[in-house]
């Protein structure tokens, strides 16, 4: 067996400001990486191999400070790259001129073109673009983090969550940050790390993540949040796509546990009845039943479960568009989705991951089971490895789509 | 954020969004002089819209009695909290900060969060007055304490904070007539919307874990019908309509002639800065400082000018024409006689008169022989 890599926190990204100075190695790879690649080609934003020698260094600091007041400005070349990137913002970084410079340094130190020639004029600029090589993809490059997934001969069942194989495996260790690069944002982590380990059987890869949390947060209030967890991994291992919810063309896999979808599962449906027992309503029109005096059926006692299953969900807008979200009755805690980049999260028809958890000892320990190649076009398929982020949402601390914990790529290896 | 023009704050504005102005604009004009807070326009949308599971305390309409009533709790007091400097220039541009500006690190809009109990109480403070009646007072043609009724839709503004929020675009303006929806299929119940909508008019559905809003009505809209709760409105309030810009006035389109020419009725928390499209005649009996808050700065002309409504044919027309047709009025005119009504082909659909005929009839009725009673 592989040994597990595990490298120390030092390496890892850190939120921005938890270091007096970060190097530019540390703040490219915490914050840059998630929009930007040097030389591996287009992300959400452009690939910064040799963007040292495109513009002036005094440009550059002001608009990685903030691009948008350049924008507004009416900084021609601001304006150009904002409207070439789809006007998606560049988020404004609260950086010292000395960090900037170290980002730039690194660009530098990274990039193929390696001149120290500042251009300005337009022209020039453009005749320079040329020699810069524009990868369209990005190819496979390891990780600083490296998760072996151990080859077992059993079948894979994620209710399993004591099989005695989860022993023999050895954890690995994944630090979270706060998703602070887009909105919405969360500013401050609630959760360090997680500890997450994997097994496979050649047809199916088991990912088994456990990380503290003492409040068990299920709820289906407009002002509480359930705890979930998510993995997320690259459609084709030869074009790994930003880990931030991949980008234009480059497609990522996820796979979405909720807390109260678990509930859901093992209690059954979250109803209103359950979220207020001395809930009461007058009549919920299509329900007939409710009108038989001799059944002394409350329409509060009717639930949602038997509206799907009569069919008269039809003031139950979400549920009868079909939106994931409002599925009522549910076989697995677990959602397979597809996205392009933020905001583009879509859930898949073809629902074949499975799930499980449990709250334990001020713990969650979630295990999700997915296919090593489904067919599925626009699902993960690997050979012998693959890419898999992840995030984490704590509902007591309002996580809640972006507002959430994030740790980037790390590499899955499937033993031999 | 791009700078976008807000004709109820006479400035540009920040936006995260560029201006995309629909062919037309849904509006309102709700004269809050004439409401009794039967909440029959509440009932009408409730049965209609929001009477399934999960929809139990989401009233996309309801009415509330101002000082101290509120749908959700505070639903106004807390965003006035947020935004600095609430003051306008004499020439009636808006100085202070609207709630797409001075905004959180990271954050598109200022919001908040209501509390689940915030939507338990929807009549709470119904009918309480402001103050305390000393002894022995009695009615001397002034009221000494006041209250009024506050009948509350989404605004369908021209700058929604709620699709502002949303970080998946799931909410949008439609083109067509610009109602704010929100795709039921595409929302993932992030909430972000229920704590930008500075109205708080997007409800999450604790059934369908999404959220829902104030549809316009949008299949009556589309067969060029008013709304439920424009048509259902016995005091006949309510006028729903389609509003020019400033630069576009049609002269003979009620709405333009009520909120641009007149300038009778005012945009509910102009300061916002969403541009609300629901537009109010503020009471007449209220103190104005209160109103101006409520209102704007335009609220003394405004109030004027509705007292002064007999003398102008015009305008007078314009307000007849409300709830006297259940279809959308395009465009009027002020006959001699009548306020007349058409829709957009320009077929007449009402015809109201200034006075209504009188009609006696005799206590004798020769026919039946008899003596006609007005018996109970």
């Amino acid at each position: 067996m592989k040994k597990i890599i595990i490298f120390s926190i030092a390496l890892m990204s850190l939120p921005a400001l938890t270091l007096a100075q970060k190097s530019g190695d540390q703040i490219f790879k915490s914050v840059c990486s998630a929009c930007h690649t040097i030389g591996k080609g287009k992300l959400v934003g452009p690939d910064l191999n040799g963007v040292h020698a495109k513009y002036p260094e005094s440009w550059l600091i002001s608009f990685i400070r903030s691009s948008q007041t350049m924008v507004k400005k009416g900084d021609a070349k601001a304006v150009k790259i904002f409207n070439e990137y789809n006007k998606i913002p560049m988020p404004d970084n609260n950086l010292t001129d000395a960090e900037i410079k170290n980002v730039i340094n690194y660009i530098k130190q990274n990039s193929t073109v390696k001149t120290t020639t500042t251009v300005t004029t337009e022209t020039k600029t453009e005749t320079k673009t040329e020699t810069v090589k524009e990868t369209k993809v990005a190819p496979w490059t390891p990780s600083d983090i490296s998760i072996t997934s151990k080859k077992v001969a059993t079948e894979l069942n994620a209710r399993d969550l004591d099989n005695s194989m989860w022993q023999t495996v050895s954890a690995t260790n994944i630090p979270l940050a706060a998703q602070n690069i887009v909105y919405p944002n969360l500013h401050e982590t609630s959760l360090a790390q997680m500890s997450v380990k994997s097994v496979y059987n050649g047809n199916k890869v088991a990912i088994w993540m456990e990380w503290n949390d003492t409040s068990k947060d299920v709820f289906v209030e407009v002002d509480q949040f359930s705890d979930q967890v998510a993995i997320q991994l690259p459609v084709d291992v030869n074009n790994i796509p930003s880990y931030m919810m991949g980008n234009a063309g480059g497609y990522v896999h996820i796979i979405h546990w909720k807390a109260v979808w678990q509930e859901d599962c093992e209690n059954g449906f979250r109803d209103v009845k359950d979220a207020y027992p001395n809930a009461t309503v007058d009549i919920y029109p299509g329900q007939e039943s409710q009108l038989d005096r001799s059944r002394k059926l409350q329409s509060i006692n009717i639930r949602a479960e038997e509206m799907v299953e009569k069919g008269t969900t039809f003031n139950m807008p979400g549920t009868a568009s079909g939106n994931f979200m409002s599925k009522i009755k549910r076989q697995q805690p677990v959602e397979e989705a597809s996205a392009v980049g933020f905001g583009t999260l879509t859930s898949m028809e073809d629902q074949t991951a499975t799930g499980w958890a449990r709250h334990q000892n001020g713990k969650w320990t979630v295990c999700i089971i997915f296919d090593v190649n489904s067919g599925n076009k626009y699902k993960a398929a690997m050979k012998d490895k693959t890419k898999i982020a992840f995030a984490v949402w704590d509902g007591n601390k309002e996580n809640i789509g972006g507002r959430k914990h994030y740790a980037q790529w790390a590499d899955l290896i499937l033993e031999k | 954020m791009a700078k976008v023009n807000n004709w109820q704050l006479k400035r540009e504005m920040e936006y995260p969004y560029e201006a995309a102005k629909p062919k037309k604009q849904i509006a309102y004009v709700f004269d809050t002089n004439k409401c009794i807070a039967c909440q029959t326009c509440t009932v009408a949308c409730k049965t209609t819209w929001t009477s399934g599971k999960g929809e139990e305390t989401i009233f996309f309409n309801n009415v509330e009695t101002k000082p101290y009533g509120g749908y959700p709790l505070r639903w106004d007091v807390n965003t006035l909290k947020n935004i600095k400097d609430q003051q306008w220039s004499a020439s009636g541009e808006y100085k202070g900060s609207t709630i797409f500006e001075n905004t959180e690190n990271g954050e598109r809009v200022r919001g908040w969060r209501p509390e689940e109990r915030d939507y338990a109480y929807p009549n709470i403070g119904e009918d309480e007055v402001k103050g305390l009646m000393d002894k022995g007072a009695f009615f001397n043609g002034m009221h000494d304490v006041w209250m009024f009724y506050l009948a509350r839709i989404c605004n369908h503004c021209s700058y929604p904070a709620c699709l502002a929020a949303c970080p998946r675009k799931a909410i949008y303006k439609r083109e067509e007539d610009g109602i704010v929806l929100i795709d039921q299929s595409r929302c993932r119940g992030y909430k972000e919307c229920i704590k930008a909508c500075p109205y708080k008019k997007t409800f999450f559905n604790m059934v369908t874990r999404v959220s829902e809003k104030c549809i316009g009505c949008y299949p009556l809209i589309e067969k060029g019908e008013q709304p439920r709760c424009v048509t259902t409105c016995i005091g006949k309030i309510r006028m729903q309509g389609f509003l020019g810009e400033p630069e576009k006035i049609r002269k003979d389109n009620p709405m333009d002639q009520i909120v641009h020419i007149k300038k009778v009725a005012l945009p509910l928390y102009p300061q916002y800065g969403t541009q609300p499209n629901v537009y109010y005649v503020p009471p007449v009996h209220v103190p104005k400082d209160f109103l101006y808050q409520m209102f704007g700065p335009g609220v003394d002309k405004t109030i004027e000018t509705y007292r002064n409504m007999k003398d102008d044919k015009e305008l007078l027309a314009a307000f007849l024409l409300f709830g006297n047709s259940p279809r959308i009025i395009h465009s009027y005119k002020a006959e001699d006689k009548h306020a007349v009504g058409y829709n957009e082909a320009g077929d007449e659909i009402v015809r109201v008169p200034y006075t209504e005929p009188v009609f006696a009839r005799p206590h004798w009725d020769p026919n039946a022989s008899t003596f006609r009673h007005n018996t109970p």
